[in-house]
């Protein structure tokens, strides 16, 4: 089985990241002011995030309305290394194990903002790992 | 790697107008189809610029340069055309080779293209304003330069990877022997596109930009070399009114791509190697429509023309190291950067030695 066990964890630990990116002093404001609607949809467990760069920020899980502006596809375990730091985003695109679709530049934009949000995931995933 | 220090200079960017010379660790680790490199020279190009602006988004603690050369310390046990002691250069944005885009013969185009020092967008790769590098796909993206290579041509090589090939390409790609080019903005990038069209052959080039000492150099390359207001007029000029048979904007200004609109003939090509990162711009479309104009932009195919413009060189039919006009240690990164960004400098070399 995949790191997450359910969907519920998927938005439990990168979902409330983003909830709580919003509020980070570095990116916050930047993710605020970026004015993109990103969509993630993740494989095993099978499920879709919404993410709402605006003001206020808004992150919604399952299926919305909401039109995407950039949309990625990847396995939830991915999306988890990611988050920790150890997963290089061009090397899995260059593979195909991630995908997107959407402006590029929006998409080159957004990346950089992702970095110091890295220690926020870690936070939050330490307990299930040190339950694991 | 062990008989490496621990750790080396680089320079590191924090910021818009924020670059600082720190130390930070060696690179400890190479993969199997990765080189580790000590970087000799290094250049900062207008690429560079972007992220020091901040016209580019970059993330902190980033090690900036892109444009380098040096000398193989280490190599992983997959690669073949190199072995530690030789000289080499390197693609500034690395292609994977396996990708569908790459299959293609368009590395600028990889799928997972990466660029050193330009962050986790661009594939997270420290950069070559440091001490040393790592390289991965070395056998693809690294050229081996020849041992009896004199100074001044190695001045000219360590921008193989970069700017030479892609003023180069840019006019090859859109260009028949014979053809009026026009460089529009005379920086490193269009410096080295007029030197390219004279060597591609050109009947004439025209160089466009507003800074005395930048039209200078482009005069002493043989091109007509004028100011926006000036320009129009001077294509016409030398085209009986037709217009130049290939624009390449390396000024990267909106500006500039409105005015070529008048530079351009019926049916020419404007060849955009400059990098626009806006969500959208307002151009004279009705203009460049009605004369059929070409359009070919992006990122350059290092690994297509590097071979080319090695050989060019090497040859003595291209040199585009006279344009460096600064040579300063990295320690003196910061102020490198605000010298080339003020145009004060037409480009910079740094030393990691000192
Ligand atoms: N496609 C690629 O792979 C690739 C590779 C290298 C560099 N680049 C890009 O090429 C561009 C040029 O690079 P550079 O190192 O020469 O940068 P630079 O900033 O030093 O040079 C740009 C020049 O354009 C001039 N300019 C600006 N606006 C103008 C206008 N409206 N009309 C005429 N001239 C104008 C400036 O005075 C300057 O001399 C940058 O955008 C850089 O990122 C692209
Ligand atoms: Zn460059
Ligand atoms: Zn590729």
């Amino acid at each position: 089985m995949g790191y997450f066990s359910s969907p519920e964890e998927v938005d439990k630990y990168i979902g409330e990241m983003f909830r709580q990116a919003s509020d980070h002093p570095q990116v916050g404001p930047k993710m605020r002011a970026a004015n993109v609607v990103m969509k993630v949809v993740y494989q095993d467990p099978d499920c879709e995030m919404t993410v709402r760069f605006a003001d206020p920020m808004e992150t919604i899980f399952g299926p919305t309305a909401a039109e995407p502006d950039i949309t990625l596809s990847m396995p939830a375990d991915i999306a988890d290394r990611f988050w920790r730091g150890k997963y290089n985003l061009a090397v899995g695109l260059a593979r195909s194990e991630v995908k997107a679709k959407g402006p590029v530049n929006k998409i080159l934009k957004l990346v950089p903002l992702t970095k110091p949000l890295f220690p926020v995931y870690r936070d939050l995933i330490a307990q299930k790992d040190a339950e694991a | 790697m062990s008989d490496l220090a621990a750790t080396m200079q680089a320079a590191v960017f924090y910021g818009p107008h924020d670059v600082r010379v720190e130390e930070v660790p060696t690179p400890d680790e190479i993969g199997p189809d990765e080189v580790l490199l000590r970087v000799e020279r290094s250049a900062i190009c207008g690429t560079d610029l972007h992220p020091y602006e901040g016209h580019m988004e970059l993330e902190e603690g980033v090690i900036l340069g892109h444009e380098f050369l040096g000398t193989v310390v280490e190599t992983g046990e997959a690669v073949g055309q190199v072995s530690a002691g030789d000289v080499a250069t390197c693609a500034c944005a690395v292609s994977c080779g396996a990708c569908y885009f790459c299959r293609r013969g368009e590395p600028g185009r990889c799928a997972g293209i990466r660029m050193f020092g330009m962050g986790m967008a661009l594939g997270d790769l420290g950069g070559a304003q440091s001490e040393y590098v790592v390289v991965p796909y070395a056998d693809r993206n690294l050229r081996k330069l020849p041992s009896d290579a004199t100074d001044s041509q190695l001045d000219s090589l360590l921008l193989a990877g970069d700017i030479i090939t892609t003023g180069y390409e840019a006019v090859k790609k859109a260009f028949r022997p014979g053809d009026v080019v026009a460089v529009v903005g005379a920086g490193p990038v269009g410096l080295c596109a007029v030197m390219s069209a004279a060597v591609l052959g050109a009947s004439a080039v025209v160089a466009v930009d507003t800074v005395p000492e930048r039209l200078k150099i482009a005069e002493s390359l043989g091109a007509t070399a004028v100011t926006p207001k000036e320009a129009e007029d001077a294509i016409a000029d030398l085209t009986g009114w037709r217009g130049a048979d290939v624009v390449v904007d390396a000024a990267g200004h909106p500006d500039a791509l409105t005015a070529i609109a008048g530079y351009v003939r019926m049916g020419g090509t404007v060849s955009i190697p400059s990098v626009y990162l806006q969500d959208s711009l307002e151009l004279p479309w009705g203009n460049f429509w009605l004369k059929g104009v070409n359009f070919t932009m992006g990122v350059t195919h290092f690994n297509n023309s590097m071979d080319e413009v090695i050989a060019l060189i090497r040859s003595g039919r291209l040199d585009p190291g006279r344009i460096i006009s600064h040579r300063m240690p990295l320690s003196q990164a910061d102020e490198a950067y605000r010298l080339f960004a003020a145009r004060e400098a037409t480009k910079v070399i740094l030393d990691p030695r000192s």
